[in-house]
């Protein structure tokens, strides 16, 4: 039979405020356990949460980001749960009225545009971490992760397979990097993704049992877990037998996942308004002022990048899905004036880079010095392997384009009896090659091209030393 | 007359004039304390190294002559009011040993004001129960008749006021705590105006419904004290930003065209003789002064009790779910995993009648019955709420009972956890609608306990309230246990 | 309704407490009692009326996004009962 899978994430963001959501903890990660905490997040008799400005403003820009109607009312509630990394044994989250709902986001897949609902946006705090004990018997507390400030996505069912669902991951941590309300470091668990997942025979209209899977923390997780979680619960129905509403885990080494078992019961989080927070009320002006701070999205600069600069999609696309990269594209192509100019580059020698040596790159990579270096090419005063070597040294150095270039005399070398002089040398040295030439192989005209540029140093200009080479040449066949 | 028997203005004056030194004076509290608590119970710790430190650092203000009105004067905190550095047990074994690392709001600001704490309160476990009696230290004693309760939750408070164990205290109230005790020991106890007082540092009972008041002598030390503890609190977001208000202003400017409320829903059935003849005694007082009485309804006031309980248990199973055994407070040995690591920290740390009221509220918050008890409650609430706004269309002040009755004896109502919450018919609705409430004495039963006139006021109106209160004390007096009055 | 210890011990698990099997049945029969009592609520007709959640007319009080970090790690681990390094310790907690 025929399947249809269907998938919605619920994306856990912690947002990067300077301070926690309700104390002024540092909202950082890492460092020696329980040095990040006070009394507030600590969650001692007496103590009183206040709710950071900051924090409900990234949720407000995430959520607008996202196409989301902001609830102009809107208040915390306490969810109820007891886990040893939760020190009130109640979450300080949003129930009946998150901050954001009924949004969206468009997807590309296969080069098409698909939209996904979103169904809220909701604000609430971070736990602590339980680390085991490698000497005693028991689990450690660490608590400086307790009330970092997080949003909880929670998507419609709207995705239709794996790889759907590992681009709705992306597009939304690429959005969610545009606003900088979060910077997405997932090898930190600041952003984490759990998939809800059932299947059922295509045409048929009620949705399967689900399973959620939790704590993704990869691209490539979200997919191979959505992938792997399909098969299974279709093996299941094929052999007779019933999917069960569970959570799962997904094992990313063992590429398998396995029950959560010990919840015989269903919880039940008893939600209530918090007393200790008074109601959010949002108005205009502060809607608009949240709607000013935010940049470009993704897929509007993509479809400009396209329309106005002419850029491939694919290209488009590629520089688009990071922020840094688009930024530096956005800075060079303004510099040089050569938009493809600036793309192509980016889609070599930068990606080739990242690729080597990982996103820390684009750090030290000014978009508007890069530009520059472009500039120079694009009027040909250096050529192609200069402004390499001028951007290598770039990276390493700093140092000012402009600088760099006349240091390492890197300026195209257009002296007409120079050229002619390093000509003639390669002819006079290259018998072979000036008879396979007679002979009528082409081939052997790149070769000499390729000495000549050698003996100026990489510092001719093609078009130049081209032009004297089959002058000289026709010269020499015509002897 | 002994300086113990003081009030705060009187004892400020003698300070002073160098009349007594704040050490001296501090001692003197300290020899009656460790003379008279054994009896009375009232204070669960007694921190004499540190009030007398801070009894000479108040007396160098005063020598500097930048003494405010609390400077030097001993008082008593409520034992769930965060002190850093004194333990702080909410008269539970959960916190028994528990040693906060930093102050409540309030008692920061009395320290502030140069008050020598003295030591911490007698209550009922977490401040849940009418009677002091739900404690691990044992009941407090009324000094009126050490055979009786003091009243609860804030039952240390009233009677270490009332016995002069301390010259003023701080008590919290969530459904008649301060009042209730202040009543059943003849003292004067003011529950504010939800959002006047900070409620940091003060443990958590019923978020929506807590709030930290004075319990004094008099109506007058009443207003010093509030006009020491009021005030917004950054750290409190509840907490009300507003001008600052002398409270101490105006209180003699009588009760000329006043007029005072009487629901009548208050003087129904289930009112004992005694305390409705001498609440209505003293209304008959104020009338003679010049207020005027008039009969006002709250209709919805008899629905009070059940929606109290559900919310107020409803905040408590969430407040007190952080007592696990983890991060501070009792921790049971014999737990062999978490689940039971919470499950046996709680079950022995917690009394009964704080497991009643988690399991009450986690029941009224659990799913089935969250919208008929719970939300029902907020619905409820805000009924009474709207009644008190009408009620107060014809009136400046309301005049109740504070009881249904004076004080009860030790032992007499605690296996009836029913009865005991139907006896705050009079003070819990004042809670629900976050209004302010002062209880002053004004008479005493057939067995020489003293009864309290509960003032009820619109929100933020403790100026007036406390100018009432002022009138009624002139005209009945004050009451000390073991003086013929 | 009547409330039968098979209910006092569901709610006593979601709330976390054990109680010792000789205590439970006094407890339902004092629950029984206040949750009849507390039941006249689900009778009162409400109508329209709005839940009240707060009594004060206080909206959007917010702290600013500031960092006051003050480790005082070793003063507040003091008042835990067990601790080791700097961690506060539970009974292993292991994810099947
Ligand atoms: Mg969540
Ligand atoms: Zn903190």
């Amino acid at each position: 039979m025929d399947y249809e899978v269907v998938i919605g994430l619920e994306i856990h963001s912690e947002l990067k405020t300077k301070s926690k959501i309700f104390c002024g903890c540092k909202n950082e990660f890492g460092g020696e356990p329980n040095t990040k905490c006070c009394p507030i997040c600590l969650g001692m008799p007496g103590v009183l949460p206040k709710l950071n400005k900051k924090a409900l403003e990234y949720a407000i820009k995430a959520g607008i980001a996202m196409n989301c109607k902001i609830s102009r009312f809107s208040k915390m509630d306490r969810k109820n749960f007891f886990y040893p990394d939760m020190p009130k044994a109640y979450q300080i989250s949003q129930y009946d009225l998150p901050i954001c709902y009924d949004g969206y986001v468009d997807i590309e897949v296969n080069g098409e545009k698909k939209r996904i609902g979103i169904e809220r946006i909701h604000l609430e705090e971070d736990a602590g971490k339980l680390m085991h004990d490698p000497f005693g018997q028991g689990s450690l507390i660490d608590h400086n992760r307790c009330g970092v400030p997080l949003i909880e996505i929670v998507t419609c069912p709207d995705v239709r397979s794996a790889e759907e669902a590992r681009i709705l991951f992306e597009t939304i941590k690429t959005i969610l990097e545009y606003t900088e309300v979060s910077d997405c470091q997932m090898q930190e668990g600041s952003l984490r993704a759990d998939v809800n997942l059932s299947v059922r025979p295509r045409g048929q209209k009620e949705f399967g049992v689900r399973t959620e899977m939790k704590n993704l923390n990869s691209l490539r997780a979200v997919q191979r877990a959505a992938e792997a979680e399909a098969k299974r619960q279709i093996a299941v129905i094929e052999k007779g037998g019933q999917v069960i509403q569970e959570t799962r885990r997904w094992d990313d080494n063992k590429g398998e996942s396995f029950s959560m078992r010990g919840k015989e019961e269903a919880m039940d989080y008893r939600y209530f308004p918090e007393p200790d927070l008074v109601p959010i009320v949002v108005d205009d002006a502060w809607l608009n002022e949240i709607k000013a701070s935010i940049p470009e999205l993704p897929l509007s600069r993509k479809e400009r990048y396209v329309n106005e600069l002419g850029i491939p999609p694919y290209d488009a696309g590629l520089i688009t899905m990071n922020k840094k990269l688009a930024d530096i594209f956005e800075e060079a192509y303004k510099v040089c004036g050569n938009p493809k100019l600036a793309s192509n580059w980016i889609m070599t020698d930068i990606l080739r880079r990242i690729n080597e040596q990982g996103d820390s790159v684009l750090d030290s990579l000014n978009g508007a010095k890069f530009g520059q270096i472009l500039l120079f090419l694009e009027k040909g005063e250096i050529t192609q392997a200069s402004a390499k070597q001028a951007l290598d040294t770039f990276l390493e150095t700093g140092e000012e384009p402009e600088s760099i270039i006349n240091r390492l005399g890197l300026k195209v070398q257009r002296d007409e009896n120079l050229v002619l002089a390093a000509v003639k040398d390669v002819i006079e040295k290259n018998p072979q090659a000036i008879a396979d030439f007679k002979a009528g192989k082409t081939k052997a005209f790149g070769f000499l091209m390729g000495q000549t540029m050698a003996a100026l140093k990489g510092k001719g200009d093609p078009a130049q030393v081209k032009k004297i080479l089959e002058e000289q040449l026709n010269a020499a066949i015509n002897e | 007359m002994s300086i113990l028997n003081k009030t705060i203005k009187e004892t400020s004056e003698l300070l002073r004039a160098r009349k007594i030194g704040v050490v001296e004076l501090t001692r003197e509290y300290i020899k009656k304390i460790e003379k008279d608590n054994e009896n009375i119970n009232c204070y669960i710790t007694v921190c004499e190294k540190e009030a007398l430190d801070a009894a000479e650092k108040a007396q160098k203000l005063i020598d500097e002559g930048e003494a405010s009105p609390l400077c030097g004067i001993p008082a008593g905190i409520k034992d769930n009011i965060c002190t850093e550095g004194i333990r702080t047990t909410c008269a539970s074994k959960m916190l028994e040993n528990f040693i906060p690392p930093y102050s409540a709001t309030v008692v920061e600001k009395l320290l502030g004001q140069g008050a020598v704490v003295l030591g911490k309160l007698n209550m009922d476990e977490f401040a849940m129960g009418g009677s002091s009696e739900n404690s691990i230290f044992g009941p407090v004693r009324n000094p009126w008749d050490n055979t009786r309760v003091a009243g609860g939750s804030s039952g240390g408070s009233a009677a270490a006021v009332s016995a002069n164990m301390a010259c003023f205290t701080l008590g919290s109230d969530t459904g008649g705590s301060i009042r209730q005790p202040a009543s059943f020991c003849g003292v004067v106890g003011l529950k504010p105006t939800y959002g006047l007082v900070s409620r940091y540092g003060l443990v958590a009972f019923a978020s929506s419904l807590d709030q930290i008041g004075p319990l004094a002598k008099d109506v007058t030390d009443c207003a010093i004290i509030l006009n020491a503890i009021a005030g917004f609190d950054p750290m409190d977001s509840t907490s009300v930003n507003k001008e600052y208000e002398d409270y101490t202003q105006d209180l003699e400017k009588g009760v000329q065209g006043i007029r005072i409320g009487l629901p009548k829903e208050f003087f129904d059935i289930g009112l004992d003789d005694d305390v409705k003849e001498a609440v209505l005694n003293a209304v008959r007082q104020l009338e003679a002064l010049g207020g005027k009485a008039y009969e006002v309804g709250l209709p919805s006031i008899k629905h009070s009790v059940p929606a109290y309980y559900i919310i107020s248990s409803s905040e408590a199973s969430a407040n007190l779910a952080r007592y696990d055994g983890i991060r501070y407070g009792y921790r049971s040995s014999k737990a062999r995993d978490i689940s039971e690591l919470y499950r046996l920290s709680r079950g022995e740390g917690f009394g009964r009648e704080v497991k009643r009221r988690i399991l009450l509220g986690t029941y009224a918050l659990s799913s089935g019955y969250h919208d008929e008890l719970y939300k029902k409650a907020l619905k409820v609430r805000r009924m009474i709420f709207n009644d008190f706004n009408n009620a107060f269309e014809n009136c400046d002040v309301i005049a109740a009972p504070s009881y249904p009755v004076a004080s009860f004896k030790i032992g007499e109502n605690i296996q009836e956890p029913l009865k005991m919450y139907l006896g705050d018919i009079y003070t819990a609705g004042v809670n629900l609608a976050g209004l302010p409430g002062l209880v002053v004495p004004c008479g005493r039963d057939k067995n020489g306990m003293p009864i309290g006139i509960q003032l009820i006021g619109k929100a933020f109106s403790e100026k007036l309230l406390l100018r009432v209160g002022y009138a009624l004390e002139k005209a009945v007096g004050t009451f000390r246990p073991g003086e013929g009055n | 309704m009547g409330i039968d210890i098979e209910t006092i011990k569901k709610i006593a698990n979601l709330a976390a407490i054990s109680f010792e099997e000789n205590e439970l049945e006094g407890f339902a029969r004092d629950f029984d009692l206040i949750i009849g009592y507390m039941e006249q609520l689900s009778k009162i007709d409400t109508g329209d009326i709005k839940p009240m959640e707060h009594v004060l007319p206080v909206q959007n009080v917010f702290r600013e996004d500031e960092d006051t970090n003050q480790n005082n790690r070793d003063e507040l681990i003091k008042c835990a009962p067990v601790s080791e390094n700097g961690c506060y310790i539970v009974p292993s907690v292991v994810e099947s």
